[in-house]
């Protein structure tokens, strides 16, 4: 009879549980789980404190964007970001359009990577109503660069990632983000208010 | 009978959890503090429960939202309008996703002077059913001790037509 008891009692308790668990979910309105992307899928070649891999690759606008260049007139962040037309890449890079000023504060210089051709990247920046920070292609040799700062994902696209770099040409920042979701800006400007007081 | 009980508390206190509104940071200047009637708590996050008015105006934004940066302005101009207009409406606006910092740097960028708060794991959002950004709400309750229930809102872009027609509905309930 005892034992009865405590059955009935579990099998209450998992009712009341699972009653919980479901308002629960009902409440917050989770997504529902879907099948994506892996959320990373990268391994950095290069550390902290490392001397950044020098590239050059083309721009939207026609010119030659050289790293080595760039970074002699302040520091550098890279956005490389998975894909033209998405909705996660174009609020990031719309964000940082956005905050030229506060970059400026820095004398620091913003670009942006994808692994996308150019007409595509065209395409995409004029829908955005244009972007003030130059955007480069990766697209040949497909995501070179991405290789070798270790971001390019095994399905072909960039991981979603930053890199911020210093006027000595010197890796002072990593982060690497879940593809769906946005690197916090406070990554960025920490850094950059790192290297102001260095 | 001992797992009954301890499964009923558990209900219990998943249920009251829910009822309450998500905390958020309450890094209010003190004339921001008085517009929300805070003024009393020196607590470093608040929960919507907390504020002294029957009304309340709630702007969701996100600083990488394209149509949260075209709305800023209407949004700005909507506090000026209810400050002047609809002194005991305050305003309360959310960087939904944001981090502090990234609700700050879109208040600063358009001169928005009303509370600015941030809500990084949308909680806010996913209480009230807001699934876009700009979404604006007008929150209502009986009393204070009610929960807010949302009896007008706009979710996408928000234009003078919008601003208009929430004056219009705040207007018409003061009459």
């Amino acid at each position: 009879m005892k034992r009865s008891h405590h059955r009935h009692s579990f099998v209450c308790a998992g009712a009341l549980l699972l009653l919980a668990a479901t308002l629960a979910r009902a409440e917050l309105k989770l997504p529902p789980m879907e099948p994506h992307a892996i959320a990373q899928d990268s391994r950095w070649n290069v550390r902290i404190g490392d001397p950044a891999p020098d590239f050059s690759l083309p721009a939207i606008d026609g010119s030659t964007f050289v790293l080595s260049e760039a970074w002699k007139r302040g520091p550098v962040v890279l956005s490389f970001v998975p894909a033209a037309w998405t909705p996660v890449c174009s609020g990031q890079w719309k964000g940082y359009d956005l905050l030229a000023e506060e970059f400026g504060d820095y004398d620091a210089q913003i670009v942006g990577l994808t692994v996308d051709n150019l007409p595509t990247l065209r395409a995409w920046t004029d829908a955005m109503d244009g972007i003030h920070f130059p955007v480069l292609s990766d697209f040949y040799p497909h995501g070179e660069v991405a290789a070798r700062y270790g971001v390019l994902r095994g399905d072909g696209m960039m991981d979603r990632a930053l890199v911020v770099i210093d006027r000595e040409g010197i890796i002072r920042a990593l982060y690497l983000s879940d593809i769906d979701v946005r690197p916090p800006l406070d990554v960025i400007m920490d850094a950059l208010e790192t290297l102001k007081g260095d | 009978m001992r797992f009954f009980i301890l499964a009923c508390a558990f209900v219990s206190a998943t249920l009251s959890a829910l009822s309450a509104s998500p905390r958020l940071p309450a890094s209010f200047s003190a004339e921001q503090r008085t517009q929300l009637g805070l003024e009393a708590s020196e607590q470093p996050d608040f929960g919507l429960e907390e504020l002294t008015e029957t009304r309340l105006v709630l702007v969701l934004f996100d600083l990488y939202c394209p149509v949260c940066q075209k709305s800023a302005e209407n949004l700005r101009q909507l506090h000026v309008a209810l400050t002047e207009q609809f002194p005991n409406t305050p305003m309360l606006a959310v960087g939904s996703g944001d981090t502090p910092l990234e609700a700050a740097t879109f208040a600063r960028k358009f001169e928005l002077a009303m509370p600015v708060t941030s809500d990084r794991e949308r909680a806010l959002a996913s209480a009230f059913d807001a699934s876009k950004t700009p979404a604006v709400l007008l929150l209502e309750r009986a009393s204070t001790d009610k929960p807010f229930e949302v009896t007008w809102s706009r979710e996408g872009y928000f234009g003078h037509e919008h601003l208009d027609a929430l004056l219009a509905r705040l207007g018409h309930e003061q009459r």
